[in-house]
């Protein structure tokens, strides 16, 4: 072998190759090919090449031109009007349509298509309701009922296709030890509650909360209602349940005897019968395709529904007109959301809003095999390259797309995508020449990071994830916001990642990375030339001495105890982390700062990943480690995880505040202003810790030098279109990429332009 | 002969049955579901997935439709974490190169390991006899993810010799294979000595002696059979070793084969996919097992096999 440099780490000659056939190791089998279905990256890196979207991520992961050459959109960013290109076309010719994006976009909020990447459609107005299955149209005319009984009074009677949001369903199951309240509880803050668990034998347990103290609900066994199926009577007040909004329902037996009572949504289960009923509201909110003459902030959300009465199950269906998606003709596709969403050309970059072919999936269902048509033979895609061979868990490869426009303009016209999971081997595979870039999905092994970091080829970016430990802040001592900002503010960060991570990562203080794009970077960077500083100072850098004192303030005094510290009368906390070496060297190093400069000890606790999730899910926990990778550029995917209504929100921490202030923020179009209230925002967060930020990411990797259009981005996103391979490149240090991506022209204004 | 071979073959069903059902039971007790993710689903769409494999019926139930699946749709089975995929279509794609990978890699090993127990037993005591069963001390003890990076620090990176990875062609498959045999190769090595050394001592040697035959053919023609007695036994679980072991080689490698579903696929709770490898595991291992017993009876007649 030839040219091997010790500048560069391995051979940069690749003899007997191609010099249009790039080499690159995915790192994992994808799961789906399907963009309905896809949403890990292995899968999603790959449906980036083969399909194309409305829009594209460019050369540095911006959003550019994709199928789409331009849009409208109305001044409060709720209602957008996409323009598909002429020359847009599948890989067997037939043109691209706005109806193909219609058709996938419904497809993949569709309940049975059990898409795990819809969340990311839930902009779409009536999406969330529409995909949790609880907006559904009449099928015919239909009475509504008083109870859960035909025969019971009639309130009124509903049209044809009438859209109904579905509250609750009756009969439910009830098999709780909790003895039924009379009368809604006054003053409490929300309820915890834990069935009984099976296989570990754990009793069911109920709390009441209230804002200073919490008592647990008394199990009765003579008080309890029997085991059984109940109807729903009435859907009463809203109670906080396991931090999320749940109602005071009434049941009442449905074995004669008549008993009744009220519990909380979250002590109930669906009951498996036949003649089941929906208590519905009737829901006027769907789309007009209208954009409002003026902006009103708040216009677009949805209002909030009212109970009518009982409609039969069967008298429902789900109807995907009520989403706010249509395509008006075959070029023109009309958008309206349920909230403003400045940020949507990054949003029509990711897989789940590619366009898929109706005629080929529904041949597929009708044979049985949904999942079928994915493979080379079948598979139809319209991006710039299409799926030539499919080894299963070894290698696919692409080639280019003969329909594309880029056809002619592509530097790459074959890629080999490997599936090798082990980094060490992926590295040496790189060495020798196997490959021409580690790739996305993969990474370098840590150990070897130090001598890598020498070579010209290495790479390192900031990136858009964060690594933190969530605080379950139901379990004291946690509750206490002084023993967070302790905990937090114990932890040297700087140390950790000089000594123990190693990958010239950030410490974090706050949640939303300073380099996040969409105005919010430069924002934060005129306030600091400012003079103000939201997130470094006091109370935000590590601060051992701070830290004692508050914790000592929370009731703990902490004493010095021979070389460190003890903190009174302070019960051993727990630390969760899923079983991995990583995971594991980072909690030892906090374990050890807790006790040095806190006197707080804490035991550490790993286990597997599902195991962990399925833990963490009920709340058996004290501090678990998580992260959160951006699933776009801008704060609100941060931000998402804290709002009190979150999945995502684990901690039970929700703040009233918080929540109006990042709605506030995502609604308005004032790119300035919005980032403002997101900073304020943070800086809650930062104030009550119900995370510690540990570090946000860098992501390294090695890349060969004759790889030009690489420009290796906070979103770790590289797409093979702009690249090419040059073998002059020691003369040559230009990076330009392959083809020079259109750029959008300036949206027109909705309701003027004519669609 | 045939009579046994077709008893083996009996009782390997309630063999399998007892496996399938063990391994079925225990997968469905470990917490977490197949669905599990970082990202939370909601909660009716988790249940609508679960529902589509019918992981809420009663255990029995589940128990009783896979059973119906296996013997009346002739399936194994979805794979859960590889939609589109069934078990038996995964299985037919890696299963050859596993076995490809353990075939010759059992080849590699008793070409290695009789010589070297052979030099070692008739050289007994010498400076041959030492190096031969150091080196399988060596052999045995070096674990595999430390030869492979080993070797391929040496034979691929330094010296360009063979591909540091992937399964292309047979220069891909020196190092793979060399690694599975070598503690194979080491521990025969040990048992071909032991055996050749019990062997030698008997009198039908020596009568082979007394007649004036050659020390080779007296070794070879003679005293192999006996000797190889412990090795064939061993290979029963000397096979399941190397297969289990695969798992190991094939991710330095980067190699697509079946061993790696066994820690994987329990790990993403793939029910089917465990079932169908435990399955083909214990049918390798069952047949693998029979024919060494055949095989005994070959090399030594004297043992009985209707017991």
């Amino acid at each position: 072998m030839t040219n091997d440099s010790s500048e560069y780490f391995g051979t940069t000659s690749r003899p007997g190759k191609d010099p249009h056939h790039f080499y690159a190791n995915n790192g994992q089998e994808p799961e789906y090919l399907d963009p309905g279905k896809a949403h890990d990256t292995a899968s999603t890196r790959l449906i980036d090449h083969l399909y194309e979207g409305l829009a594209t991520y460019g050369p540095d992961a911006e959003p550019v031109p994709g199928a789409a050459d331009s849009y409208d959109q109305s001044p409060d960013n709720r209602f957008y009007r996409f323009h598909i290109r002429e020359d847009a076309k599948w890989s067997d010719g037939k043109p691209v349509t706005a109806g193909d994006f219609e058709y996938s976009w419904k497809r993949a909020l569709d309940p049975k298509t059990q898409s795990q990447a819809a969340v990311t459609l839930y902009m779409l107005k009536n999406g969330e309701l529409f995909n949790q299955g609880n907006l559904k149209v009449t099928k015919v005319e239909t009475a509504v009922h008083t109870l859960p009984d035909e025969t019971s009074a009639e309130v009124t009677k509903l049209s044809a296709r009438a859209p109904v949001v579905i509250l609750g369903r009756s009969p439910l199951h009830i098999d709780t030890a909790i003895p039924p309240w009379a009368a809604i509880p006054a003053d409490i803050e929300g309820l915890g509650y834990d069935k009984a668990d099976l296989k570990t034998g754990a009793p069911e347990k109920a709390t009441v909360l209230r804002e200073k103290s919490s008592e647990p609900v008394a199990v009765s066994a003579d008080a309890r209602l029997p085991p059984g199926d109940y109807a729903l009577l009435r859907r009463l007040g809203p109670v906080v349940c396991n931090g999320e909004p749940d109602h005071w329902l009434e049941v009442e037996a449905l074995d004669g005897s008549h008993k009744r009572g009220l519990l909380p949504g979250c002590m109930t289960s669906p009951a498996k019968s036949a003649k089941g009923f929906a208590l519905i509201a009737k829901w006027d909110a769907t789309p007009t395709f209208h954009a409002p003459k003026e902006v009103v902030p708040g216009a677009g959300d949805p209002p909030k529904p009212e109970p009518l009465g009982f409609v039969p199950m069967s008298a429902l269906e789900g109807d995907s007109s009520v989403l706010g998606v249509r395509a008006v003709d075959d070029r023109t596709l009309e958008v309206e959301l349920d909230y403003p969403v400045p940020y949507i050309l990054d949003i029509l970059c990711s897989s789940v809003t590619d366009p898929v072919r109706r005629d080929l999936i529904e041949a597929f269902e009708a044979k049985g095999d949904p999942d079928g048509w994915t493979r080379p033979e079948t598979i139809l895609t319209n991006g710039p390259y299409r799926l030539k061979t499919w080894r299963f868990r070894y290698e696919l490869t692409f080639d280019r797309n003969p329909y594309h426009r880029y056809f002619d303009q592509l530097a790459i016209h074959e890629i080999t995508w490997m599936a090798v999971e082990s980094y060490v081997s992926t590295m040496n595979l790189y060495k020798v020449g196997e490959l021409d870039y580690i790739g996305d999905n993969s990474a370098l092994p840590p150990p070897y990071l130090p001598v890598l970091r020498k070579k010209k080829d290495f790479e390192i970016t900031p990136s858009l994830a964060e690594y933190w430990y969530e605080l379950n802040t139901k379990s004291p001592p946690l509750d206490d916001v002084r023993v967070r900002q302790a905990l937090n503010l114990a932890i040297d960060k700087q140390s950790l990642i000089d000594n123990v991570v190693r990958g010239s990562q950030t410490p974090a203080t706050h949640f939303v990375p300073d380099f996040t794009g969409q105005g919010y970077d430069k924002y934060l960077a005129s306030l600091r030339k400012s003079g103000t500083d939201p997130f470094h100072g006091k109370g935000r850098d590590f601060d051992p001495e701070r830290a004692r004192a508050l914790l000592t303030e929370a009731g703990y005094k902490v004493v010095k105890d021979g070389d460190g510290y003890r903190a009174e009368g302070m019960a051993p906390l727990e630390l969760l982390y899923n079983t991995s070496e990583g995971h594991r060297v980072i909690a030892v190093a906090i374990q050890d700062m807790w006790k040095k400069n806190l006197g707080v000890s804490v035991s550490l606790r790993n286990e597997e990943w599902k195991v962990m999730l399925k833990n963490v899910r009920d709340r058996n926990y004290q501090i678990v480690r998580f992260g959160w990778v951006a699933d776009y550029d801008h704060p609100q995917t941060f931000m998402d995880t804290f709002m009190s209504k979150s999945p995502n929100n684990r901690t039970g921490w929700a703040n009233g505040k918080f929540d109006e202030l990042v709605q506030k923020a995502r609604s308005t179009a004032d790119q300035n202003e919005s980032m403002r209230l997101y900073v304020e925002a943070d800086r809650i967060l930062a104030d009550e810790v119900p995370k510690l930020p540990i570090y946000f990411y860098t992501k390294s990797t090695l890349v060969k030098p004759y790889v030009k259009g690489f420009h290796f981005n906070r979103r770790n996103i590289q797409l093979v279109h702009w690249m090419r391979l040059d073998p002059n490149f020691a003369s040559d240090p230009s990076d330009a990429p392959a083809i020079e991506p259109s750029s959008w022209p300036v949206p027109g204004d909705y309701e003027k332009a004519t669609p | 002969m045939s009579r046994f071979i077709l008893r083996r073959l009996f009782s390997l069903v309630p063999t399998l049955f007892l496996v399938l059902t063990v391994v079925f039971v225990m997968l469905r007790l470990a917490p977490g579901s197949p669905f599990d993710q970082e990202r939370s689903v909601p909660p009716e769409q988790l249940a609508a997935m679960e529902e589509r494999y019918h992981l809420h019926d009663p255990i029995l139930k589940q128990y009783g439709n896979w059973l119906l699946m296996i013997g009346r749709d002739h399936t194994l089975g979805p794979s859960m974490k590889y939609p589109g995929r069934s078990v038996e279509e995964i299985i037919g794609l890696t299963l050859p190169e596993s076995m490809k990978l353990g075939f010759w890699g059992l080849i590699v090993a008793l070409a290695m390991g009789i010589p070297l127990g052979i030099v070692g037993a008739v050289r007994q005591n010498t400076w041959k006899d030492s190096v031969a069963m150091a080196a399988a001390m060596l052999g045995i003890s070096v674990p595999r993810f430390v030869l492979a990076p080993l070797l391929v620090l040496v034979l691929s990176l330094k010296l360009y010799w063979l591909p540091v990875a992937r399964w292309e062609s047979w220069r891909h498959m020196v190092l793979p294979v060399f690694c599975t045999a070598l503690p194979m190769a080491a521990y025969i090595a040990r048992l071909t000595r032991a055996g050749m050394l019990e062997v030698i001592r008997s009198d039908f040697i020596r009568t082979a002696r007394a007649k004036g035959l050659s020390e080779r053919v007296v070794i070879v023609r003679h005293a192999l059979r006996g000797a190889l007695l412990p090795v064939v036994s061993f290979l029963g679980p000397g096979f399941a070793g190397m297969l289990v072991g695969s798992l190991v080689i094939e991710r330095i490698f980067d190699i697509p084969g079946m061993g790696r579903y066994l820690v994987e696929g329990v790990q993403n709770r793939d029910y089917n996919l465990v079932a169908g490898v435990v399955l083909v595991y214990a049918v390798l291992l069952s047949v693998a097992n029979a024919a060494v017993d055949v095989a005994y009876r070959f090399l030594d007649p004297r043992v009985e096999l209707d017991t």
